[in-house]
């Protein structure tokens, strides 16, 4: 856990500064790689800007929404810098459907601007993970295994850290073999997506858990196992559908 | 090879859904199982820690004190311009809230602040609520506040349930909180 990066006078909030490095890294790798998606990376700059917008404005109206007992008579708070008045959720499903309303505008197909994104989500996963490691969030079960760290009054599993060192993998695979050729546009991203869904899974077994369950079962395993289903799907639904392309055309 | 794996997709992905399944059943929480001590710690989902200090008028000032109630416990300077902007809003929801169980602490980190300064700030905003002031920043340490104003919710059991790292914190975040804690 390191909150604050210290350099020299100044002192910087370590995963505010981790999460910034993770997107700078993932817009280049993102402009680099766009071509290789036979995409123009302006109209994937242009459709982010905007979702980006979207999902900030989306999340405080949705959290206005959520309580509005609570701005009556004081209606500038609705305007407040506080991030605390953000609904994350509502912002993420606004963000999204502004992106896609841009896309759509474009007459860009809608697979490839997913494939494209996968080196910026790519970049964004590790960062994420590091910046929770860095502010303490997130922490595994307490452990006796030499590699278990000192967290919150116990030695705990690193789950932060095996989650970053995972979320490498995909990353790699895409940096060096994305788009995979003989395979249909999209893949890239359901792979993507196949992948994180299964390490979230897998490594969520050792986290700590707060009030994230029912009946002992982690709500984020269910979340991520329904991710995995719904792409899995998805990405057979591709490979059967570009199958029977294949076999109309020959 | 990769034509290999595209023709077994089908078995490879209902392997991947009850192996992930399995491993759902395999690494659930016994429903019996809970922490055989609290950690007290300065994080969502522990025990606040506790602490005793002075106000300005000499009264102890402490969460042995307010036992079973929902608290919100402030950490602020008069010299962090967030903090002064704040502070009206936390002494309305202390007079909102004025009959309910809800305390309102605003510990001053006096170790980086003058006594003068926060004795003419008290009284400029008019604040009614508990003041201690954490003179040797031992408190600050202990809930690890990195910067200032740092504010944490804790519920009636001693649970941190929300911090906010910096501010200023509007009212109807307050109000919000409030409310949570309360209905809790």
């Amino acid at each position: 856990m390191f909150p604050i990066i210290s350099l020299g006078p100044l002192s910087l909030p370590a995963p505010a500064f981790i999460l910034i490095i993770g997107y700078l890294a993932g817009s280049f790798l993102l402009d680099k790689k766009a071509k290789s998606f036979s995409i123009d990376s302006k109209i994937i700059d242009r459709a982010l800007w905007i979702g980006t917008i979207f999902a900030f404005i989306g999340a405080r109206l949705s959290y206005i929404a959520g309580f509005p007992a609570a701005f009556k008579g004081n209606l500038i708070s609705i305007f407040s810098l506080n991030p605390a008045l953000l609904d994350p959720v509502g912002g993420l499903l606004i963000g999204i459907g502004a992106v896609f309303l841009v896309i759509s505008k474009q007459n860009t197909n809608y697979w490839a601007f997913l494939d494209s994104l996968t080196p910026l989500l790519g970049s964004l996963f590790p960062a994420y993970f590091l910046s929770r490691f860095a502010s303490g969030n997130g922490y595994g079960v307490i452990t006796d295994l030499p590699w278990g760290i000192h967290m919150w009054g116990a030695i705990r599993h690193p789950v932060q850290l095996y989650l970053a060192i995972f979320s490498l993998f995909p990353l790699i695979v895409i940096l060096s073999y994305a788009p995979i050729k003989n395979l249909p546009t999209g893949s890239t991203f359901l792979l993507f997506a196949i992948t994180t869904s299964g390490y979230i899974l897998l490594i969520s077994a050792f986290q700590e858990p707060l009030s994230t369950q029912i009946s002992g079962y982690r709500i984020d395993q269910i979340i991520s196992w329904l991710f995995l289903l719904s792409t899995l799907v998805f990405f057979n639904l591709r490979i059967n559908s570009a199958e029977i392309k294949e076999r109309n055309e020959a | 090879m990769k034509t290999y794996l595209i023709k077994l997709r089908i078995p490879i992905s209902v392997t991947l859904l009850i192996a992930g399944l399995a491993w759902i059943w395999f690494s659930r929480i016994p429903v019996e199982s809970s922490p055989a001590t609290p950690i007290k710690a300065a994080q969502v989902g522990f025990l606040a820690p506790d602490f005793t200090l002075n106000s300005l008028e000499s009264q102890d000032i402490g969460l042995e004190y307010i036992k079973g109630k929902p608290i919100i416990l402030n950490f602020w300077a008069s010299w962090c311009p967030p903090c002064k902007a704040e502070m009206p809003a936390f002494q309305e929801t202390f007079q909102e809230y004025g009959e309910s169980d809800l305390q309102i602490i605003a510990i001053n980190a006096t170790n980086q602040d003058s006594l003068t300064e926060v004795t003419q700030f008290i009284k400029e905003y008019g604040i009614t609520f508990p003041i201690p002031l954490d003179l040797t920043g031992t408190v600050s340490a202990d809930y690890q506040v990195h910067s200032l104003p740092t504010t944490f919710f804790i519920d009636k059991s001693g649970v941190i349930k929300e911090i906010l790292i910096g501010g200023p914190i509007p009212l109807s975040l307050l109000r919000i909180q409030a409310s949570q804690l309360l209905a809790e």
